[in-house]
């Protein structure tokens, strides 16, 4: 089997970045990058091959899509009750409303569109802030060990079994309703297993030999982190980022459906709560509960699909015999 | 050697059928319990359900705040004096108190009650119990009866059969011609020796209602049954039903399927789309009940900004200039279309209101005259705010305050507990930034929203009220001394409407000596509301109820012909009705499948799916080597 | 390090953890704002000497260290608070809801992890087949499904009926209300009334196990004692349920174990809208009414079950696998 890119190739370990080489052109960072741009287009060779991986990424692309160009598919008045092309209320879907018409007259479709944008947003940047967390306390973590690791992989394995949803709900409960809430509220409970998984990583790298000889060459904490553990971490974070993204939009829409949400904007997951709180289940309006619902399912689908390709492709235990 | 790809087929079928039939196992076997549950309910006792959306909050009528609570109250207890089914007026024909005699100074009220009373638990009522629970209502100032007894001084029973009420001022309320005291009785022999009467849970109860409570699981149901010793046979009141269940659904999709499958009798809605589609299913009626309840928008009227220290009164809060203005509040209202929010928020479900004391109030309700209404026109109240001073006066769209010059820009709050708060929202920050005034608008918590008022910090915000009959203690909520003191202490105005000579009129009310006197009074308090508008009333919202008629008849209405069907003011709704007898009864109450469909289905499934694995495991054994 | 020493360990940590947990929530809470106000919400005409005496009666005029101490010892004894909506003591809010949350979760996981482990083992074996794809595509399909969405979905179909069929199972509790069944019957009403949250829950967890045991067993199939098996000329089956499965089901009970924690706190949306009188139904409720203190009641219990609930399973861990230990 061939070795993993990140852990044998020998790496460029000048003490002293600023070297000046005229000729050649290629300087250790160059160098370093060069190979990781291979690496990273052996990853994604094999990722082509990926069937799920691959159904993954074009859905994905298509939501991203979607909810960047929003308002190019659907204008925003469309939102506003009082805007001109609200329709007949709770209409089944028609030519003009091809997804129907929620309560307020307005329609489904141009309501999911824009959801689309409210769950990315909250998605990416509770993730991003989970990362962030994670990130940080498991490189002090795993880098510094000692009395720091001690305290900090505590303080993590305590929030690792405090039970991420009911959690969830009562700061959200406490802090009040609002966008903000909701992300800061994803973003403080999942950080846990970020967390861990970095710091075992970093573990397995502090003890590499071309970190040690870097260290014994007199590089500093701060080189050593981000010019040879980060950049290695890397591939793992990343996987780790596109799991994280699915489990925050479900959970924003989660916490907007029991209310937690922030009403003024439109979510995928305020969209259901409207609908179950005006009743749509039993009045059979399926049109303005499954789009929603639907789309939910196929983002947080794509998300899972890409993660689930790139664990196949990077944890070589799980490949095929 | 490879395990890749080889065998299709089975595998996925056999898995497939093998999830369908252990779902399908649990649905049959259950599906037989639902043929089961089919039989009627035992020993030939009628059981009466109606379901709720929301838990109780107490059964104990001294902490209980919620309506749902009262409806449990007025069955378990009684009032001095009833109201009446078609009016809200005194009904002393059903009532505990036959007659009461005012004295010439008009401050001390004799009620003569029946004889031979009894509680649940064989006890005598007697006016002892009436005279104890009125004098410790009024020194534990309880919250829910404080406003009634405001004037009250103290009771005693002068025997068993009569106790008389002394007042402190002159008044006419006490006079027995309506029902004023919304005080339910308790059982003196029963309450005077608990430590702690707030910390009562009060289950079961011993009552004098037709039904008491005998079991509740909070936030799942409440069991009442039949008083044995119910004193309104006497007088012609013969309850029909022996049990009654309040049931709690905490989700009305669910309660409306319970309804449609038979599981409740009753339901009382709030989503218009569900009440519509129950209407069109078989053997179910719906009905928006017209009842004590409206919608406002209210405004900070000057919390700021005001001097009148009644109450210990501070200023606080930095609510702007131009909401404490009423010529700005009257042009506000004008820009407000009260009959689109009723069609598209409200569902149709309820009528354009203009006044907090709602047309089926026992004093009566006023309306403006056509000359001083405040209707719906963007232009006149553009006009209106150009003429109070408040201009576009630095061009950026948004008129500015006359007195600092700066935008008015209200802070708009809406609930998350009501979603018709929030649909109302952007229809009202559309049509005020027509006229020019600008609108930030916030959903909180209703305990947050609390908190806001209370700090003074806010413009306008959107909540309701669920007023009594009378309307003294809607119509008090606007005085002085109930302002909010200060941050953080909770007061009724949450409006900080300040008037004093609204104020003198509300004592007048309490000690007019002549009910037509105390009408007219109020009717002037009306007015003065909606000339300075610091409520814009929008909407006097129905009740939606549903109910089957296959089971249960006999439904009347409060008030007569436009009402409440059931949780009336009182226990004579529920003691109308009675099972449906004869042709038409329906004794099924479940719609499922017959009991012996599911045993087929379970037996050939277990054969198919046997028969699979079966064979399956042969093959694969074979395959494998 | 011997397993008597890892054993008094982890249950050291799990203690650890739950002073942790009672610390965490009593600041969090205490982090709102002042109690007394909360409780007094909506109570006009409430004397300043009320205040005190509420304030007196909660502990709140002590400092704070000592009010931290009045409350772990509260908790302690069962005194949870006195709940804000139901004005009824925060245990026994709780104490009567523990029951249909444990039975609606117990069988739904049981269910949920035999039929997951069952996919699982034929996916993993049969590694790229079509089955193997297309139970994959179903699994991650249920996997990133919301329960509650899902839950509508079944609700629309089976309690409510579409066009001309009929509803088909009751909703709305855990029995029927006033029926008053009692021994078998009423065993049999409260299933029948089971059936679409437990349906629900099934399929929306069964994906999480399948697919930890797929890629246990894929594991365990590149170990060498498996290879060594076959180049004995072990039979495949044998193979299969002789050597592979054992070995890797242990980590899929130990997930499930962990799991069984968070689905206590997964039903919340589902008990909401099948309006099961659970834990979670109470939940959600309870945030509607802002609650505190019953969610700080149920917090508390939700964390500590998922301690024990990891205890459980270390110790599980290392009864069945003695490496644990060696390690």
């Amino acid at each position: 089997m061939r070795p993993r890119p990140t852990s044998t190739e020998p790496v460029a370990t000048a003490p002293d970045v600023h070297i000046e080489v005229k000729e050649p052109p290629r300087t250790p960072k160059q160098i370093a990058r060069a190979r990781r741009k291979a690496a990273a287009k052996r990853v994604w060779r094999e990722y082509r091959k990926n069937t799920m991986g691959m159904a993954g990424l074009i859905i994905l692309g298509f939501f991203v899509f979607v909810a960047i160009f929003a308002p190019l598919l659907a204008s925003s008045c469309g939102l506003d009750p009082t805007c001109p092309s609200t329709g007949p209320q709770l209409h089944a879907p028609s030519l003009k409303y091809p997804l129907g018409t929620d309560d307020l007259g307005r329609s489904v479709l141009t309501l999911t569109i824009w959801g689309t944008r409210i769950s990315m947003i909250v998605g990416l940047v509770s993730t991003a802030i989970t990362i962030l967390i994670g990130v940080t306390i498991g490189l002090i973590a795993g880098y510094y060990g000692a009395w720091r690791e001690t305290v900090l992989m505590r303080l993590t394995d305590w929030f690792l079994v405090i039970p991420f949803l009911p959690l969830a709900i009562v700061l959200a409960t406490l802090l009040g309703p609002s966008f903000y809430t909701v992300i800061f509220v994803i973003a403080i409970t999942s950080w846990p297993s970020a967390a861990r998984v970095i710091r075992a990583q970093v573990l397995s790298l502090k003890t590499r030999p071309y970190v040690e000889r870097a260290r014994a060459l007199g590089a500093s904490d701060w080189h050593l982190v981000t010019r040879h553990i980060l950049p290695n971490v890397g591939p793992l974070i990343f996987a780790n980022t596109v799991l994280t993204v699915a489990v925050a939009i479900l959970y924003e829409s989660t916490l907007s459906f029991l209310g937690l949400g922030d009403p003024l904007h439109t979510s995928w997951g305020t969209i259901l709560e409207n609908s179950f709180g005006a009743g749509a289940p039993f009045a059979g309006n399926w049109w303005w509960v499954v789009p929603p619902g639907l789309a939910i399912v196929l983002v947080v689908l794509s998300f899972t699909m890409i993660g689930y390709a790139l664990d196949d492709i990077l944890n070589p235990k799980l490949r095929a015999r | 050697m490879s395990l890749n790809g080889r065998r299709k087929g089975p595998w996925v079928g056999g898995t497939g059928i093998l999830v369908a039939a252990v779902m399908l196992a649990t649905a049959s076997f259950a599906g037989i319990a639902g043929a089961q549950s089919a039989t009627p309910s035992p020993a030939g006792k009628s059981t009466f359900i109606y379901g709720v959306t929301a838990p109780n909050s107490s059964m104990n009528p001294l902490v209980g705040y919620l309506g749902i609570d009262y409806t449990i109250w007025s069955l378990e207890y009684n009032l001095p004096i009833e109201f009446a089914t078609k009016d809200f007026g005194a009904d002393l024909e059903h009532s505990i108190v036959t007659s009461v005699e005012t004295s010439s100074d008009n401050m001390s009220f004799t009620y003569h009650m029946r004889s031979g009373l009894k509680w649940s638990d064989g006890q005598p009522f007697t006016a002892n119990d009436v005279a104890w629970t009125l004098n410790f209502y009024k020194e534990s100032n309880i919250s829910n009866y404080s406003a009634d007894l405001a004037i009250f001084k103290s009771a005693e029973a002068t025997d068993d059969a009569t106790f008389v009420i002394h007042t402190d001022q002159p008044t006419s309320v006490f006079n027995g011609q309506s029902v004023w005291m919304y005080e339910f009785i308790l059982p003196e022999h029963i309450w005077s020796t608990i430590d702690e009467p707030k910390k009562f849970e009060n289950v079961p109860a011993v009552g004098s209602g037709p039904w008491v409570v005998t079991q509740q699981k909070p936030g799942d149901f409440v069991r009442l049954e039949r008083n044995p010793n119910f004193w309104g046979t006497q007088v012609g009141l013969e309850p029909h039903v022996d049990v009654i269940i309040e049931k709690v659904f905490n989700d009305e999709n669910q309660m409306a399927a319970a309804l449609q499958r038979g599981e409740i009798d009753f339901g009382f809605f709030d989503s218009a789309n569900i009440l519509n589609s129950l209407k069109t299913k078989p053997n179910i009626k719906t009905w928006g009940a017209q009842i004590p309840l409206f919608d406002e928008l209210a405004f900070n009227s000057g919390s700021a900004f005001q001097t009148d220290k009644a109450g210990g009164f501070v200023p606080h809060g930095d609510g702007i200039h131009a909401t404490s203005d009423p010529a700005f509040r009257r042009a506000v209202a004008e820009a407000i279309d009260k009959q689109t929010l009723v069609d598209k928020v409200y569902g149709g479900y309820a009528t354009v209101a203009d006044s907090p004391v709602q047309p089926g109030a026992t004093t009566g309700n006023w309306d403006p005259p056509a000359d001083q209404a405040l209707n719906f026109n963007l232009d006149k109240a553009k006009a209106d705010l150009t003429a109070a001073g408040y201009t576009d006066t630095d061009g950026d769209g948004v008129v500015n305050d006359p007195k600092t010059g700066e935008n008015v820009v209200l802070r708009y709050y809406t609930r998350t507990s009501d979603q018709n708060t929030i649909k109302t929202a952007p229809f009202v920050k559309s049509w005020l930034e027509q006229i020019g005034v600008g609108v930030k608008v916030f959903a909180v918590s209703s305990g947050k929203l609390t908190t806001i008022i209370e700090s003074g910090d806010y413009e306008l915000f959107h909540w309701g009220w669920f007023p009594n009959p009378d309307p003294n203690y809607i119509l008090g909520i606007f005085t002085c001394e109930q302002r909010a003191p200060k941050p953080g202490v909770y007061g009724n105005n949450d409006s900080f409407f300040c008037d004093p000579q609204y104020d003198q009129l509300y004592q007048q009310q309490l000690t007019a000596t002549s009910t037509q006197a105390r009408v007219d009074i109020v009717h002037q308090m009306q007015q003065i509301l909606y000339e300075q508008q610091p409520y814009i009333m929008l909407a006097y919202t129905n009740y939606l109820e549903a109910y089957r008629t296959d089971r249960f008849t006999g439904y009347t209405t409060q008030p007569e012909g436009v009402g409440d069907l059931l949780a009336t003011w009182g226990p004579f709704g529920f003691i109308g009705i009675r099972p449906v007898t004869g042709e038409g009864a329906s004794a099924a109450k479940s719609e499922g499948i017959p009991g012996w469909v599911w045993i087929a289905i379970v037996v050939g499934l277990a054969v198919v799916i046997g028969g699979i694995m079966l064979g399956r495991r042969r093959i694969s054994d074979e395959d494998r080597v | 390090m011997s397993t008597r020493r890892y054993l008094i360990s982890k249950v050291l940590q799990a203690i650890l953890t739950l002073a942790f947990v009672l610390a965490f929530n009593f600041f969090l809470f205490r982090a709102v704002g002042d109690p007394v106000t909360q409780l007094l919400r909506g109570h006009s005409g409430i004397s300043a000497q009320a205040v005190l005496q509420l304030q007196r009666q909660l502990g709140l005029d002590l400092p704070l260290p000592q009010q931290f101490v009045h409350y772990v010892k509260e908790t302690f004894e069962g005194h949870l608070g006195y709940s804000y909506f139901y004005n009824l003591p925060v245990s026994q809010v709780i104490a009567g809801r523990i029951w249909p949350t444990i039975l609606l979760i117990g069988l739904s996981t049981l269910a949920s992890t035999a039929l997951g482990i069952w996919i699982g083992i034929r996916q993993g074996w049969r590694r790229g087949s079509k089955y193997d794809q297309g139970m994959l595509a179903f699994t991650l399909f249920t996997y990133s499904m919301p329960e509650f969405w899902f839950g509508l979905l079944i609700i629309m179909a089976f309690a409510v009926g579409v066009g001309p069929f009929p509803a088909l199972f009751p909703t709305g509790g855990y029995e029927t209300t006033g029926a008053g069944y009692t021994g078998m019957a009423h065993v049999v009403d409260v299933l029948n009334h089971m059936v679409l949250p437990f349906f629900v829950l099934t399929l929306s967890y069964l994906g999480e196990y399948s697919l930890i045991m797929r890629s246990s067993l894929l594991e365990t199939l590149g170990e060498d004692f498996i290879i060594t098996a076959r180049a004995k000329g072990v039979r495949e089956n044998r193979v299969l349920y002789g050597h592979a499965v054992p070995n890797a089901l242990l980590p899929t009970m130990t997930v499930t174990i962990l799991q069984l924690g968070f689905v206590l706190s997964g039903v919340i949306t589902i008990e909401l809208i099948f309006n099961w009188p659970g834990l979670g139904l109470l939940t959600a409720t309870s945030v509607d009414a802002r609650d505190f203190p019953v969610l700080q009641g149920l917090f508390l219990l939700f964390s500590a079950s998922v301690i024990v609930a990891n205890l459980v399973a270390d110790l599980l861990y290392s009864y069945l696998d003695p490496r644990v230990r060696a390690a």
